[in-house]
C-alpha cells in the first residue's frame, strides 16, 4: 500500500494505468491535510482495441478512497475520450466528491455563443463523420483509425451503433461527462488560456502552490474559419453520401436525361490513364482499365479529404489542451495535455511564427520553463507531434517524466507513427527518467494487466525522488 | 471525259466536256478555296458566376484558341499543355453527356447559353475558361507550358500529367482542387447555406465549375506545378501561401478584362475601381431610409472579390477573398500562418501597386475632365471617359499579369518565399524593360515593404540591391551545345540534347553555380522563351532548373526521429547571343542570372532549421510516407 502524502513530506505524483489515456492524481501536504488535484480521467480503446484496459473504474474507487472523495481541484485539459470519459463511467462515484474548483480550457466556455457553437458543429461533424465511416465497407483505407478518432472525439463507439446515441464499451460519453463537469459536481468550471492569470483555490494556495497557465493561445477568428472550411470540405459529402433510415442519400445534380456512361466518351478522354505507348487507339481492355483507373482517382478524391478532415478535428482538440506549469516548494511540473506544436509554440517562442526564430531559439518563457522542469507529464501519450524535438533539447537533466500511454493502441512502427513514438522516449530518456503507465503490472481483486513486452522489472531510479509501484499505478514522490 | 485541272477545288466534282472546256476561255487556274484554319473559338461562360445574372456583363462571350477536339471537349492535339474535360460525379459514380463543341448548333451560336441546369454548358465554360487561362501563361512566359512532370520519389508514387484532366462534377463538397494523383483538377457542387445563402436560393445547387474565378484558381495551380515542380514542397509557411495568393492574383486580374463589367463598375465607382462598395443605381428616395427597390441596394464590387457566389452561399455574406483585404502598415505578416489568410497578403501587396498605377495613368484624364467643368458625381461619368479609364485599368491589368506571370521564370527553383518572388518581379521586368516610366517596379516595391514583405538577403531597399544580380561577363563558364529551338517548342531530339549538355555543365560546374559537388544535381526542367526587346529585336533565352537534395534528420542529434527533404536550387538563365555577340555558335552562351537557395554555409542552416520547425508544426514528423510534405490542394481548400 503506499504511503499517504504527510502534511510535511514530499508532493507525490501518482500516474493510474488505465490504458491509452490520461489519469493523473497530484498531492501536495499542507497544514489542513493532503490536498488533491486531479488532472483528467479518460481512456480510450483506439484503433486496435487495445487501448483500454478495463481499469478506470477500480482506478476511480482507489482515488476516492485515497482523496477521501475530496479534491481541491479538478483539471481537465480537453474533451477527448482519453481524458474525460471517466467522469461519466464513474458518474455516481464523483457525484458524491467534494471539489474546490474545475479548470477547463477557454473552449469549453459557455460564456461566448461562438465558441459554444463551434465546440457543437465539431462534435456534429465529428458524429456525421462516425456514421459515414460505419457504413462504410470493411475495407475503406484507415477506417479503424478514423472511427478510434471519431469515438476518442465523441465517446460514442460508432461500429457499435453509437451514432444512433448508444455509449461505447463501458459506458459513458464525452457529452455526458462534459454536463457532469459543468453542471454536476457543485462548482461551476473556470475556463482558460494563455495570458489569464490562474485562480488557485484557497487550500491550494495555503500548501504552497503556484499555477500558471502556458495555453491554449486565446479563442481567435482562425478556429471559426477553419471549422467552416472543415465542413465546406467535407460536411455535405457525409450528407450526400449517408444512408440514414428513411433517405436514399442522393444528390444528383442533374436531370436524369443527361446521365449517360463511359461509351459516351471518345478513348482520346482517357489517354491519359492508359499506358503509354498504348497509340491513339488502345485495345478495348485497355480502356476499360483506363476507364476503372479514372474512376477510382475521382471516387477515393473524397474519402482521402476525409481521412484528413478527421485527423485535422482530432488535431483541433487536442490543441484545445489546457496546459499548466505548477511550482512547489521551487519545484515546476508541467502538465501539458494532448498540445501539439501548434499550441506549444505560442509560449515556447516569443511569437508563434516561425519567421521569427527560424533558427529554432527558444523565447524567453519557454527557455526558462524547459531549462528548469522537475517533471514533465508527456504529452499526448508519448506521440512524436507533442513533444516537439526543440522542446525536447532545451529541457534540462535529471526530472522525472511520466507517459501514460498504451502501445499498439495507435499508428505503427511500420508507419513511423507509433504511440508512444520510440525515438521520443529515447530522447526524452537520455533528459530524464521516463516512467510509462503501460510498464507497469496492474494487480486487482478483478484481475491483473501484465506490463507490456521489454518493460523493465521496476522503474529507474531518479536523481531526485522515488517511484513505488502500487496495484494500479505508481507514483513519484518528490 | 476531262481530267480535273490541277488546283481544282476539292468539292468539285463537275465533269468538264471538251466542248465546254475549249470554249473556257484560257484564265489563271482558280484560287484554292480550301478555308483556312479557324484562329478563335468563341464560346460562351460566366464572367463571373450564375449569381450575377445578367448584370455587370456576367454573360460573356471568350474567344480561345481554336483547337480540334473530341466530344467533352478533349483536345486532339497531344500537346504539352492538352486538357480533356470528363464529367465523372464521383459521389454518384454517374457520368454526364460530354459535349460536342463542333456540333454546328453548337458553333452557330458561339457555345451553349450559359445555364446552370445543363452539365454540357458547365463543361464548355470550363474548357472555355481553362484555355483562356493557359493561352494568358502561354503569352505571358513566351512559350507553351507543360503539366506537372514526375519526380522520382524513393517509396512514393510519381506523378506525370500529360493531359491535364478535368471533372466538372467531381464530388460533393462545397470545394475545387487540383490532384496531382487524380491528374488534374477536380469541382465540387454543393446545397447553398439555408440561414445565409446571400443572392442564392436557400438550399439550391451551387457548382464551383460555374464560378470564373474558382475556375482560373485551380487552373493556376496546376500550371505554376509544371513551372516550378517544387513550389508544392511544404518547406516554409510562404510556400503554400503563395500557391494561394498567386492563383488569386490571376483570377483576379482576369477581372479586369470583363469589358461590360469593368465600364459598369468604373462607372459606379467614378473610376476608383479599388473601392469595395459600387455606388447604387438608384438612390434612396428618402435620404437615409431603407431601399424601396432592388435599384437602391447598394452591392460589392465585383472587381475585387473572389467567388462571391461560392462566398455567400457557404454563409459568408461576402466573396471568398478580396484583393486589397490587408491594408498598408499591417503587421499580419508576422502574425498570420494560416495559407489563404497570408496568401491575401501578397495579393494586397500586389494590387496595391496595381492600383497605385492605375491611379497615376488616370491621374491626367481625371484632371482634364473636372477642368473641363466634370461633376464630383461618381455615376456622372462620360461614356468616353468611362472608356478611356477602362482601356486604361484593362492594359494595366494586362501588363501586372505578365509581370508577375514572367517572375515565375525568375524565381529560385525551391523554397520560395514571398521576398523572393518581390526579387523576381523586380528583376523579371527590368530584364526586359530596363526603363519604368510609370514606375510599376517602385509600386510593386512599396506595396510590399509597406506589409512587411522584405526579401530576406538584400543589403538594401533599392531597385539595384532588390533585383538578383546579374552574372558578370566570364563568372560562369559558356554553356555549350545548348539547342534553343524555335518558338513552336523543342524537339524531341532537341529535348535529348539539352537535358545532356546541362547535367553536364552543372556537374561540372557545381561549386561555381553554388551547388555542393558532393551532391549530384538533377535538372528538372529547361525550356527556350521567346521575348521581344524594347527596341523590337527577338530575345531568345534557356530558363533552367537545376536542384540538388540530401536528406536531413528531424533530430540533429541523430536519432531516428525520421527525416525530411531539404533542397538546395539555381535557376539559371542562359541568353542565345546573336550572331553580331557570337558569330560562332558553337562557342556557347553566356548565363545572364542564377538565382539559387543554398544547402551550405549560413544560408543553408537557416533553411534547414526553418524548414525543420515548419514541418514540426505540420505534423510531418509522424508517417513515412514521402509525400506527406506535398501541398494537398483538396486539404489546403478544405481549410484543413
Amino acid at each position: 500500500m503506499a504511503k499517504k502524502a504527510s502534511a510535511a513530506g514530499p508532493l507525490r505524483v501518482r500516474m493510474y494505468r488505465v490504458g491509452f489515456g490520461d489519469f493523473f492524481l497530484f498531492t501536495l501536504p499542507s497544514k489542513a491535510g493532503p490536498q488533491h488535484v486531479l488532472i483528467d480521467c479518460g481512456v480510450t480503446k483506439g484503433k486496435t482495441g487495445k487501448g483500454d484496459i478495463g481499469t478506470i473504474k477500480a482506478a476511480v474507487a482507489d482515488m476516492a478512497k485515497e482523496t477521501g472523495r475530496k479534491l481541491a481541484l479538478i483539471i481537465v485539459t480537453h474533451r477527448h475520450m482519453d481524458h474525460i470519459i471517466g467522469f461519466s463511467r464513474c458518474k455516481e462515484e464523483f457525484e458524491q466528491f467534494e471539489v474546490g474548483a474545475i479548470w477547463m480550457p477557454v473552449w469549453e466556455t459557455e460564456y461566448e455563443e461562438n465558441v459554444q457553437k463551434l465546440q457543437a458543429e465539431l462534435t456534429a461533424l465529428a458524429f456525421d463523420a462516425g456514421m459515414h465511416l460505419a457504413l462504410a465497407a470493411d475495407d475503406t483505407p484507415g477506417r479503424a483509425e478514423l472511427l478510434a478518432m471519431l469515438e476518442n472525439a465523441t465517446g460514442h463507439d460508432f461500429l457499435a451503433g453509437g451514432a444512433f446515441g448508444i455509449a461505447g464499451t463501458g459506458g459513458g460519453t464525452n457529452a455526458a461527462s462534459l454536463l457532469l463537469l459543468k453542471e454536476g459536481m457543485g462548482v461551476k468550471p473556470t475556463y482558460y488560456h494563455k495570458g489569464q492569470t490562474a485562480k488557485l483555490p484557497k487550500a491550494l494556495v495555503d500548501a504552497g502552490l503556484e499555477a500558471e497557465i502556458l495555453g491554449p493561445p486565446p479563442v481567435d477568428e482562425l478556429a471559426f474559419m477553419k471549422l467552416k472550411d472543415l465542413k465546406k470540405g467535407v460536411g455535405q459529402y457525409l450528407e450526400a453520401s449517408e444512408r440514414r433510415p428513411g433517405s436514399d442519400g442522393r444528390f444528383l445534380p442533374f436531370a436524369e436525361r443527361f446521365i449517360a456512361s463511359p461509351d459516351d466518351y471518345p478513348a482520346s478522354a482517357f489517354r491519359e490513364w492508359v499506358p503509354r505507348g498504348a497509340g491513339a487507339r488502345p485495345a478495348p481492355e485497355a480502356l476499360q482499365k483506363a476507364v476503372k483507373k479514372l474512376q477510382k482517382a475521382v471516387d477515393d478524391a473524397q474519402p482521402e479529404v476525409l481521412f484528413t478532415a478527421v485527423k485535422a478535428l482530432d488535431g483541433f482538440l487536442n490543441n484545445q489542451s489546457l496546459v499548466v506549469l505548477f511550482t512547489f516548494r521551487g519545484k515546476k511540473l508541467l502538465f501539458a495535455g494532448d498540445a501539439q506544436a501548434g499550441n506549444w509554440e505560442y509560449w515556447l517562442y516569443d511569437s508563434d511564427t516561425p519567421v521569427k526564430a527560424p533558427t529554432g531559439e527558444l523565447g524567453a518563457e519557454g527557455a526558462q520553463v524547459l531549462g528548469h522542469l522537475d517533471f514533465y507529464k508527456v504529452g499526448h501519450h508519448g506521440s512524436t507531434n507533442a513533444t516537439p524535438i526543440a522542446a525536447v533539447e532545451a529541457m534540462n537533466k535529471d526530472f522525472v517524466s511520466m507517459c501514460s500511454t498504451q502501445e499498439g493502441a495507435f499508428g505503427s512502427v511500420e508507419n513511423q507513427s507509433e504511440v508512444p513514438r520510440i525515438p521520443l522516449m529515447e530522447a526524452l530518456g537520455g533528459k530524464s527518467v521516463v516512467v510509462r503507465s503501460d510498464q507497469i503490472p496492474v494487480k486487482l481483486k478483478g484481475g491483473s494487466v501484465d506490463p507490456v513486452p521489454g518493460s523493465p522489472e521496476e522503474p529507474e531510479t531518479p536523481k531526485r525522488g522515488r517511484f513505488e509501484l502500487g496495484n494500479c499505478y505508481v507514483d513519484y514522490f518528490l | 471525259m476531262a481530267k480535273p485541272t490541277q488546283g481544282r477545288s476539292n468539292d468539285e466534282s463537275r465533269e468538264t466536256t471538251p466542248v465546254a472546256a475549249s470554249a473556257q476561255p484560257v484564265t489563271a487556274p482558280p484560287p484554292t478555296t480550301d478555308l483556312e484554319r479557324p484562329v478563335a473559338r468563341p464560346l460562351k461562360t460566366y464572367a463571373f458566376d450564375p449569381s450575377q445574372g445578367r448584370l455587370l456583363g456576367n454573360q460573356m462571350c471568350i474567344n480561345v484558341r481554336y483547337q480540334e477536339l473530341d466530344r467533352g471537349p478533349v483536345v486532339r492535339d497531344y500537346g504539352s499543355d492538352a486538357i480533356a474535360i470528363v464529367d465523372y460525379d464521383g459521389a454518384n459514380k454517374t457520368w454526364y453527356t460530354p459535349v460536342d463543341l463542333d456540333d454546328p448548333r453548337i458553333l452557330i451560336r458561339s457555345g451553349l447559353d450559359p445555364t446552370e441546369s445543363d452539365p454540357r454548358f458547365h463543361q464548355q465554360m470550363v474548357y472555355a475558361v481553362v484555355t483562356d487561362t493557359i493561352q494568358h501563361f502561354e503569352a505571358a512566359l513566351g512559350r507553351r507550358i507543360h503539366w506537372r512532370r514526375r519526380e522520382h520519389i524513393k517509396g512514393g508514387r510519381s506523378v506525370d500529367i500529360r493531359t491535364l484532366n478535368i471533372f466538372p462534377h467531381a464530388m460533393v463538397a462545397a470545394n475545387a482542387f487540383y490532384s496531382p494523383d487524380a491528374h488534374g483538377i477536380l469541382f465540387g457542387y454543393f446545397r447553398a447555406d439555408r440561414e445565409d445563402p446571400g443572392r442564392n436560393l436557400p438550399g439550391q445547387t451551387v457548382f464551383t465549375c460555374l464560378s470564373h474565378d474558382i475556375v482560373v484558381h485551380e487552373t493556376t495551380h496546376a500550371i505554376i506545378d509544371g513551372i516550378r515542380g517544387h513550389f508544392t514542397e511544404q518547406t516554409n509557411q510562404d510556400v503554400p501561401a503563395f500557391h494561394e495568393g498567386f492563383a488569386d492574383i490571376v483570377s483576379l486580374f482576369r477581372h479586369f478584362t470583363h469589358k461590360e463589367a469593368l465600364v459598369e463598375t468604373i462607372q459606379r465607382t467614378g473610376g476608383a475601381l479599388y473601392q469595395h462598395q459600387l455606388q447604387v443605381v438608384a438612390p434612396a428616395a428618402v435620404e437615409g431610409g431603407k431601399p424601396q427597390i432592388v435599384a437602391e441596394i447598394g452591392e460589392r464590387n465585383p472587381l475585387v472579390e473572389l467567388a462571391q457566389q461560392f462566398g455567400e452561399a457557404t454563409g459568408r455574406g461576402r466573396g471568398l477573398r478580396e484583393a486589397l483585404g490587408t491594408k498598408p502598415g499591417s503587421r499580419d505578416i508576422e502574425k498570420i500562418t494560416e495559407p489563404h489568410l497570408r496568401g491575401a497578403i501578397l495579393v494586397a501587396a500586389v494590387f496595391d501597386a496595381y492600383f497605385s498605377i492605375y491611379v497615376r495613368r488616370t491621374a491626367d484624364l481625371f484632371r482634364i475632365y473636372r477642368a473641363g467643368g466634370g461633376s464630383d458625381r461618381p455615376t456622372d461619368l462620360p461614356s468616353s471617359l468611362a472608356g478611356r479609364l477602362c482601356d486604361e485599368a484593362s492594359r494595366t491589368a494586362e501588363q501586372f499579369f505578365r509581370v508577375c506571370v514572367r517572375a515565375l521564370d525568375y524565381c529560385p527553383p525551391v523554397d520560395i518565399t514571398f521576398g523572393d518572388f518581390l526579387r523576381a518581379v523586380v528583376t523579371a521586368d527590368f530584364d526586359l524593360h530596363p526603363a519604368d516610366e510609370a514606375g510599376v517596379r517602385d509600386a510593386f516595391m512599396q506595396a510590399f515593404r509597406l506589409r512587411g514583405i522584405v526579401p530576406e538577403s538584400a543589403s538594401f531597399f533599392s531597385e539595384g540591391a532588390i533585383a538578383w544580380e546579374r552574372a558578370e561577363s566570364g563568372r560562369y563558364p559558356l554553356v555549350a551545345g545548348l539547342e534553343f529551338g524555335d518558338p513552336n517548342g523543342l524537339t524531341n531530339d532537341q529535348k535529348d540534347i539539352n537535358g545532356k549538355a546541362l547535367r553536364a555543365y552543372a556537374s561540372a560546374n557545381a561549386a561555381a553555380l553554388g551547388f555542393d559537388p558532393t551532391i549530384e544535381v538533377a535538372v528538372p526542367s529547361f525550356h527556350p522563351v521567346f521575348r521581344i526587346n524594347p527596341d523590337g529585336s527577338l530575345r531568345t533565352d534557356m530558363v533552367v532548373e537545376l536542384v540538388q537534395r540530401r536528406n536531413v534528420d528531424f533530430d540533429r542529434h541523430g536519432r531516428a526521429m525520421g527525416s525530411f527533404p531539404l533542397r538546395g536550387g539555381a535557376t539559371m538563365i542562359v541568353s542565345r547571343p546573336t550572331v553580331d555577340q557570337q558569330p560562332d555558335p558553337t562557342v556557347g552562351a553566356p548565363i545572364r542570372y542564377v538565382i539559387g537557395k543554398h544547402l551550405h554555409g549560413a544560408e543553408g542552416k537557416l533553411r534547414e532549421e526553418r524548414q525543420r520547425r515548419y514541418a514540426q508544426r505540420l505534423g510531418l514528423l509522424e508517417g513515412s510516407e514521402p509525400r506527406r510534405f506535398r501541398i494537398n490542394f483538396a486539404m489546403l481548400h478544405g481549410g484543413l
